[in-house]
């Protein structure tokens, strides 16, 4: 049989476009290697490939195999964390508050537009997940142009409405820009101090997308850069961009510091006020320290497993407490107060085990573009989570605008979903995305050897069958 | 000779396994490490190398990565720490297996004399 012949047939077995042009490509460089070996015992080159084909075996047979090996995958038990956390998530707000007789800030069917919200959540979720993720390490830089430039330009023109001078409701879609970022890095392995630079000045410019543009939800904006952070940090640690891991161990201070600069640089006065509140809460009680303030005060009547919203009025605490807007990001402390802060503290350790679970997935992923971005995604759920657990104890910096499964809101709810979308994507394609180009395993993207201009002079031990 | 492929297929993730826990390889290095190192007794064909492999990847024994050498660009194995509890769990089994087919047979060539 013709090698051509013998590819045709064993790629016709493989029904992944991505797995077929892998498993063909590794099978006919073994073709070539068993030839070149025949050849050098003395057969034609006709012989040799002949016989080099025979000895592959049947075709069909090795097909077979590969594709039941390589086809997408879905991560059940992740599946199984969202769908069951969406349905605790909506029992929660239901029992807390929506299904509450008298409830302030419930507004008519809110509870029923939230369960549309999840469904349509779950569905794009499912519909993101079905997507290969990998795309965005093919065109990492085109999608964070879009994307910055499109929310720039959003709310530069005006278009939209805005809420209290800023557009609030786009503030959640800078999430979006974590996995954006994943690709953005990919593509810069191997690319030396320039590659550390562009990723610094990307993290700025989505910072200043956040905060001069969007404005307000400083929390979220700060959530999106603090994960693009780490996933820098991991890719300097990985040594991605070729440089050595002690530079990048001395970058992460300079990461840091230059993060907590710009975070401050963007920061107005009442910003800066919140952070003087959270020592001092009460002498602020009656301006930036007013949730604060209230907020201890609340946790202070808590009890553990009783409901303790009748105390609220007794303490004068009502009032205060039915102007937060509690469906957005005070659906914990709701929880507090109605079922106990008992049950209260089993739903956050929940949490930690669903981002245990998130992280060690994304850890254990091979390819590295789905390693860094799985980190990136699990991080900003992370961060929002871990920033409105901070804010409901009262010890929070800013206002974090909400919580995954239990906050109120279509964008939030849709966004979160989209992110668990691309982690089950990286999970459902890690037997059909490679990395690709020449790199060792723990040493991505290093070039060795001797750069002169544009070109490297590499000296290799040779290949003892590839000797004459 | 050839070993019976029923045989030897049960074996040959430990023997892939032992190889790469020498030092990473591509698919051709490890058939022909194989056939020397066995005086040419495991003639394994390309056909169940490859599911092989990359089933073995699947399950974490085993990742894999593109290198060049002798200006080509080939897929390299490695081994990795499941991939090396699982050679050891499957080195007991076959000395256990071995152990006991000695017993049974008896004599001296199976060190019952």
């Amino acid at each position: 049989m013709e090698m051509d012949k013998y590819l045709e047939i064993l790629s016709a077995q493989i029904r992944n476009s991505r797995a077929r042009a892998m498993a063909v490509k590794e099978i006919r460089d073994h073709i070539e290697d068993q030839t070149q070996m025949y050849e050098s015992r003395g057969m034609t080159r006709e012989e040799a490939r002949r016989e080099a084909v025979r000895q592959m075996g049947d075709p069909v047979e090795t097909g077979e195999g590969l594709d039941r090996i390589h086809r997408p995958d879905m991560d059940w038990k992740l599946l199984g964390w969202i769908a069951a956390f969406s349905i605790l998530g909506l029992i929660i707000q239901y029992v807390c508050f929506y299904g509450l007789k008298d409830m302030a800030g419930s507004s008519e069917g809110a509870f029923i537009r939230q369960c549309i919200y999840t469904a349509a959540g779950l569905a794009l979720m499912t519909g993101v997940c079905l997507c290969d993720y990998s795309i965005l390490g093919n065109y990492g830089d085109l999608m964070g142009v879009c994307f910055l430039g499109g929310i720039v330009v959003i709310c530069s023109l005006d278009i939209f409405p805005r809420e209290n001078g800023a557009y609030g409701y786009l503030k959640y879609m800078m999430y979006l820009f974590v996995p954006v970022y994943g690709g953005i890095l990919w593509r810069r392995r191997g690319r030396g101090y320039r590659g550390i630079a562009a990723g610094f000045l990307w993290i700025a410019a989505a910072f200043i997308t956040g905060t001069k543009f969007v404005g307000g939800g400083l929390s979220i904006t700060a959530n999106a850069v603090a994960a693009c952070g780490v996933m820098l940090f991991m890719a300097l640690w990985k040594d991605w961009f070729g440089v050595s891991r002690r530079a990048g161990l001395i970058m992460a201070p300079v990461l840091v510091g230059g993060a907590c600069l710009l975070l401050l640089s963007g920061l107005r006065s009442y910003q800066i006020r919140r952070l003087k509140v959270l020592f001092h809460p009460e002498a602020y009680a009656n301006e930036a320290g007013y949730f604060t303030y209230n907020i201890r005060k609340i946790i202070s009547v808590l009890s553990m497993n009783r409901n303790t919203y009748g105390v609220l009025g007794q303490k004068g605490l009502l009032e205060f407490w039915n102007h937060c807007g509690i469906p957005g990001g005070y659906m914990l402390l709701q929880s507090a107060i109605i079922l106990g802060l008992g049950k209260t503290m089993v739903l956050c350790g929940i949490y930690g085990a669903f981002f245990f679970y998130l992280f060690s997935m994304a850890i254990r992923e091979k390819n590295s573009l789905g390693r860094l971005t799985g980190i990136g995604c699990a991080a900003v759920l992370a961060a929002e989570t871990v920033q409105n657990i901070l804010y409901n104890a009262g010890i929070g910096l800013t206002y974090s605008g909400g919580i995954p499964f239990l906050s109120y809101g279509g964008i939030h709810t849709m966004v979160i979903y989209v992110i668990l979308g691309i982690l089950l994507s990286i999970y459902r394609y890690r037997r059909l995305v490679w990395d690709s180009g020449a790199q060792e395993h723990g040493k991505e993207g290093k070039r060795q050897g001797i750069q002169i201009g544009a070109y490297v002079i590499r000296v290799e031990k040779r290949e003892s069958h590839l000797q004459p | 000779m050839a070993s019976d492929k029923n045989q030897l297929s049960g074996n040959t993730a430990m023997l892939l396994l032992q190889l790469l826990s020498e030092r990473d390889m591509y698919g051709y290095e490890m058939i022909e490490a194989l056939q020397q190192r066995s005086n040419h007794v495991f003639e394994l064909k390309a056909g169940t190398l490859y599911p092989l492999l990359h089933g073995m990847e699947a399950r974490d024994q085993l990742v894999s990565y593109e290198k060049e050498t002798g200006g080509k660009i080939r897929r390299y194995y490695q081994i990795t720490g499941e991939g090396r509890r699982e050679l050891r769990r499957k080195k007991e089994e076959w000395e256990a297996y071995e152990k006991a087919v000695c017993q049974v047979m008896g004599g001296e060539i199976y060190g019952n004399g």
